[in-house]
């Protein structure tokens, strides 16, 4: 979404929503104990039900930005932009990963960016 | 108000878009667990259930008890009973067998378990592997990393995978921290947690060289294989046992299957699989293997 505030200042906005990726989530474990054939004392065997049988939550974000035209020293012209990705601060998950030595296993979300904010400002010639 | 075809049909695929995915959920599974060995008595058969993987496992907590449990020897048609073994439990989910028997090479085993009056029942077959030996001589003592690398030969063996398989643990008999080699000392000092170590220090006077394929060892002409013993299998110095396995495709098929499982302590999602279970009923593993095993004694190497 685009609007023109006044002859210089315009404002944009965009929202993002995307349906949360599949991934394939382990539900339940157990262990095997007499392994004739290890040292170890237990060893963590995972489930999966049904593969990609599980899904992230859902991706959205906000990006909003105010842009100023104006001219550089009348060489040029010139443009300041404020942006902020992310205006929200919503922490989408990228992937989730798994810590099979923990017992309970645990789960921990790995996320992507936060608040972004930007500052840019462009001359052309 | 009118609306475009365009816009029905944008408006007809978000909506098929946004039909609801089934999650996945929970199920509970009986668990079993036994490995018959050629020419040894019949072994012990632990019996459970999984568990979801938010609670806290423990072995004792998942235990099925008061289940008839059975080992049956089986013809070669596989339909007829030659004879039972029954099994009884002293505590929740270990069953031991009433009656001694050597477990018999070359013969099909079944494992029969029977729950809540019959109606679930848990059914395993395996096939036992021949016994085999170690026909090299091989040398009382041997100089950890010298040139002349430890070679094995084993004598001829039925193969029942693809392919031939072993697989080699190395028993140490004195596993004390002064007695580590180079390598697995390493591991052991860069533990700071000494409760953690000591744990590591046991684990360490086990070492598996994990399934080992003909990549791994030659096929002699007359039958025999000739396997290289690697020196990361040796763990500690001083007296050790070395075991040769060769296992049958129960053991073959769920260790292949858990070592994509136990490869870290964290996996990428999508790449976790589940385990192959030969096991009708249930999951788990009853598998059978035959084994010769060795004495030797590593002797440190003062020039490394």
């Amino acid at each position: 979404m685009n609007y023109n505030l006044s002859k210089k200042w315009t404002f944009t906005g965009a929202w993002v929503y995307a349906t949360g990726q599949a991934y394939t989530k382990p539900t339940g474990r157990y262990a095997v104990i007499d392994e004739p054939y290890s040292g170890e004392n237990e060893n963590n065997i995972l489930i999966v039900e049904n593969v990609n049988g599980a899904r992230l939550p859902a991706y959205h974000r906000m990006d909003v930005s105010f842009s100023r035209k104006g001219s550089f020293f009348k060489l040029g012209t010139s443009e300041l932009q404020i942006q902020i990705i992310n205006f929200y601060n919503r922490r989408n998950v990228w992937f989730t990963q798994f810590d099979f030595d923990e017992n309970p296993v645990k789960q921990s979300d790995v996320t992507l960016l936060p608040i972004l904010p930007a500052i840019s400002y462009t001359i052309s010639f | 108000m009118k609306i475009s075809i365009v816009s029905k049909l944008a408006i007809l695929i978000l909506l098929t878009a946004c039909e609801s995915a089934t999650q996945s959920t929970y199920k509970p599974y009986y668990v079993v667990e036994s490995y018959l060995v050629t020419n040894r008595q019949l072994p012990q058969v632990r019996l459970s259930t999984t568990n979801p993987i938010n609670n806290v496992y423990s072995f004792e907590d998942v235990a099925v008890a008061n289940a008839e449990v059975q080992i049956r020897l089986l013809q070669d048609d596989l339909s007829t009973i030659d004879e039972v073994f029954t099994y009884s439990s002293d505590s929740a989910g270990i069953y031991n067998a009433i009656l001694e028997h050597k477990v018999k090479p070359a013969r099909t085993y079944q494992l029969h378990i029977s729950l809540d009056e019959g109606s679930d029942i848990i059914t395993a077959n395996t096939f036992v592997p021949e016994f085999f030996e170690v026909i090299s001589q091989i040398p009382d003592t041997i100089v950890y990393q010298s040139t002349e690398q430890l070679e094995i030969t084993l004598s001829e063996t039925s193969s029942f995978t693809d392919q031939s398989v072993f697989i080699f643990n190395t028993l140490a008999q004195q596993p004390i921290s002064n007695n580590l080699t180079p390598l697995y000392y390493d591991f052991y000092v860069e533990e700071k947690d000494s409760v953690e170590a000591e744990k590591r220090l046991a684990e360490f006077s086990i070492t598996s060289s994990g399934l080992l394929n003909e990549a791994n060892f030659s096929n002699n002409t007359d039958g025999t294989v000739t396997i290289r013993y690697p020196w990361l299998a040796v763990a500690f110095f001083g007296d050790n046992k070395l075991v040769a396995s060769t296992v049958d495709n129960n053991i073959y098929d769920f260790l292949r299957s858990a070592s994509v499982q136990l490869g870290g302590s964290t996996l990428s999602p999508g790449e976790i699989q589940n385990t192959i279970n030969r096991i009708n009923g249930g999951i788990g593993i009853f598998g059978s293997m035959a084994s010769d095993t060795i004495d030797v004694f590593i002797k440190r190497n003062f020039e490394i």
